[in-house]
């Protein structure tokens, strides 16, 4: 409600950073940040993704699942405001339907415009559709910039920053992560922690270090 | 090639309205427990923040709700505030409650605050949140760190000049590692308070 | 191939959390509590048992009842279809939860909605149920589900006890015990988990040594 952009950006990446603190977008994490040039082209798939998916959401929840004055059946079709469907029992099928797509679209456009790029991503690239992140942001701009099914001051805007600079900090701490696991590769570590479980106390030590952004108080 | 297409969409547009059939459904019968739950708990909330008072009465506003270019679309009542009375007669007022809104971590949290007839806060109570569990949301009990607790008792007897967490100088003691969960809640309630005192004032004096 | 086996396959051999590294985002995020993590789990299985089913439904219909040519557009448009059916069933999990256990559902949070994105559940639709049959299908939903619970408990029972002295709320280490904050924060999440994944990896390789 009173979030300013400067604010709001500041939070996204490293406050609120979606991989460190809200636990979004792990899976990609896991298996991509193994090579530093797939870990930024992954980040920046995720954060268009991210970006687009939140402003064809942000419109479709607006206008047509919320029962408000704004939706389309009130604007449109002249229904009494008391008599409009309340749809929004349909958002999780909406919101992901609109997310497959997009990453439908994007698979086509990278394999068009940079084949090297489509093959780097391989597999990772449709599944970007199940990146928690990616719904994750979709929802979590209507519960926080909605109040009752009617946007709150300077929703979209803040919609769309929120997404940016989340998928911003999700690519920064990919990054990382991949340039510390190319390292890892060539250190000694005990058997049955190669692989995934180092990757995992890895992130838990980078975790305590983004913890330290969590006082951090951005007026 | 084309009607391959539209094939495949034409399955996929039965599976998805087969499912919205379904959900719409399950919905109808969810929905009134919903919002049956939902004013129960605005209820008791209401109870726990004005303990004094056995009959309280909301004091509603018509809000005008307008589109784009100012024209007003039609009027929304809406409760402003609660007033808490000793008894029926409606003779005695033991304190007022009002609902704050803060914008969280992860969610809009709603607090009911209760205040005496001076406008110092009774009580309050968290009535929605949905920040991350294990942290901001346990603002709903009290936690304890190093000697430092935060709990919604410790809003109880508060000003509204003492309505800043410690790490804004002031003397409430926010969750540790959830500041954003404590400030949005100390600071809604200030500005809300700040908001809703003038008219309360304005209300007795006319009424 | 028992139902049974297909059962039991999920619980320790093929568990999603701990052996295939599926479904790590809830998995992090619920372990904080074990009232949370049961929840999540049920919510999970209940999801991953009906989606399971249905899709394994649909491939039957759809398998007996189309020519060749329709089975080989069915292909395409068959992951669409299948995450129609888990949002679906998610969605009933969020209307369900939101009305029979408002507290439950308020401290999951956004995490019911994001099960859809649970790669257990498509990962399960599209690499099992797809390919056999019904029975068999509900039982490997049940098994995943069962042992993703199972995985999501163990987390939790550690990063509750040693993060605030309580299990289930209750105060378990009490008088003088510093609970270890960082255990219910983020860092505890990805340290109690990496440790269980070693230690698992470690008791593999010890087990195929004898």
């Amino acid at each position: 409600m009173e979030y300013g952009i400067f604010q709001l950006i500041i939070m996204s990446i490293f406050v609120n950073n979606f991989v460190l603190s809200r636990f979004l977008g792990l899976c990609p994490y896991m298996g991509v940040s193994k090579q530093l040039d797939s870990a930024l082209g992954m980040g920046m798939a995720v954060t268009f993704v991210m970006t687009m998916a939140s402003m064809v959401t942000w419109v479709l929840y607006s206008f047509f699942l919320a029962p408000t004055y704004q939706s389309v059946f009130y604007l449109l079709f002249d229904t009494p405001i008391d008599k409009i469907p309340d749809l929004t029992f349909l958002r999780t099928i909406v919101f992901i339907l609109v997310i497959a797509s997009l990453v439908q679209f994007i698979e086509m456009y990278i394999q068009k415009v940079s084949p090297t790029l489509y093959k780097a991503l391989g597999i990772y690239l449709p599944l970007i559709t199940t990146n928690c992140a990616i719904l994750g942001v979709t929802v979590l701009n209507i519960d926080m910039f909605f109040k009752d099914g009617l946007p709150l001051d300077n929703s979209f805007i803040h919609t769309l920053v929120q997404a940016f600079a989340s998928g911003i900090g999700f690519t920064i701490v990919l990054i990382l992560m991949a340039g510390i696991r190319e390292k890892l590769e060539l250190a000694n570590i005990p058997k049955p922690f190669r692989g995934l479980p180092i990757a995992f106390i890895v992130a838990g030590l980078m975790s305590i270090a983004f913890l330290g952004f969590a006082g951090m108080s951005v007026e | 090639m084309n009607s391959n297409i539209f094939r495949l969409s034409v399955i996929l547009a039965i599976v998805t309205t087969v499912a919205a059939f379904v959900l719409a459904e399950i919905y109808s019968i969810t929905k009134p427990r919903i919002e049956m739950q939902k004013q129960a708990k605005t209820q008791q909330a209401l109870n726990f923040v004005l303990p004094n008072a056995k009959y309280i009465e909301p004091v509603n506003k018509k809000i005008p709700i307008k589109d784009g270019k100012g024209n007003v679309l039609y009027e929304k009542e809406e409760v402003l505030y609660y007033i808490g009375y000793a008894d029926e007669q409606k003779k005695e007022v033991t304190g007022y409650a009002f609902k704050a809104f803060g914008s969280g971590y992860s969610s809009i949290i709603e607090t009911m605050v209760g205040i005496d007839t001076l406008g110092k806060i009774r009580k309050i109570k968290i009535i929605y949140q949905q920040e991350t569990p294990g942290l901001g949301a346990n603002c709903v009990n009290s936690e304890e760190f190093n000697g430092k607790k935060w709990s919604i008792e410790q809003f109880s007897g508060k000003t509204i000049e003492e309505l800043k967490v410690d790490k804004d100088g002031g003397p409430i003691v926010s969750i540790t590692g959830a500041t954003i969960t404590s400030r949005a809640i100390t600071n809604s309630i200030k500005q809300k308070l700040e908001k809703l005192l003038p008219v309360i004032q304005k209300n007795t004096m006319g009424g | 191939m028992s139902l049974l086996t297909e059962f039991y396959k999920g619980i320790y051999k093929e568990n999603p959390v701990f052996r295939l590294a599926l479904g790590l985002c809830p998995t992090l995020a619920v372990s904080s509590s074990i009232i949370n993590a049961i929840g999540m789990g049920a919510a999970t299985t209940f999801v991953l048992v009906c989606s399971n089913t249905i899709v394994a439904l649909l491939m039957f219909l759809f398998n007996k009842f189309l020519s060749e040519e329709g089975r080989k557009s069915i292909n395409k448009i068959r992951i669409p279809v299948f995450i129609v059916v888990i949002a679906s069933f998610v969605t009933i999990v969020e209307m369900v939860m939101a009305a029979y256990f408002p507290a439950l559902s308020e401290s999951l949070g956004i995490f019911i909605p994001l099960i859809v994105v649970n790669c257990i559940i498509l990962g399960r639709a599209e690499g099992f149920a797809s390919k056999n049959s019904i029975l068999p299908s509900m039982m490997d939903g049940l098994g995943m589900g069962v042992g993703f619970t199972l995985a999501l408990s163990a987390i939790a029972f550690l990063r509750e006890l040693l993060g605030s002295g309580q299990l289930i709320g209750q105060t378990i280490i009490g008088g003088g015990f510093k609970p270890v904050l960082l255990m219910v924060l983020p860092p505890g999440a990805f340290l109690v988990i990496g440790i269980y994944l070693g230690f698992f990896n470690w008791l593999d390789s010890h087990r195929k040594q004898s």
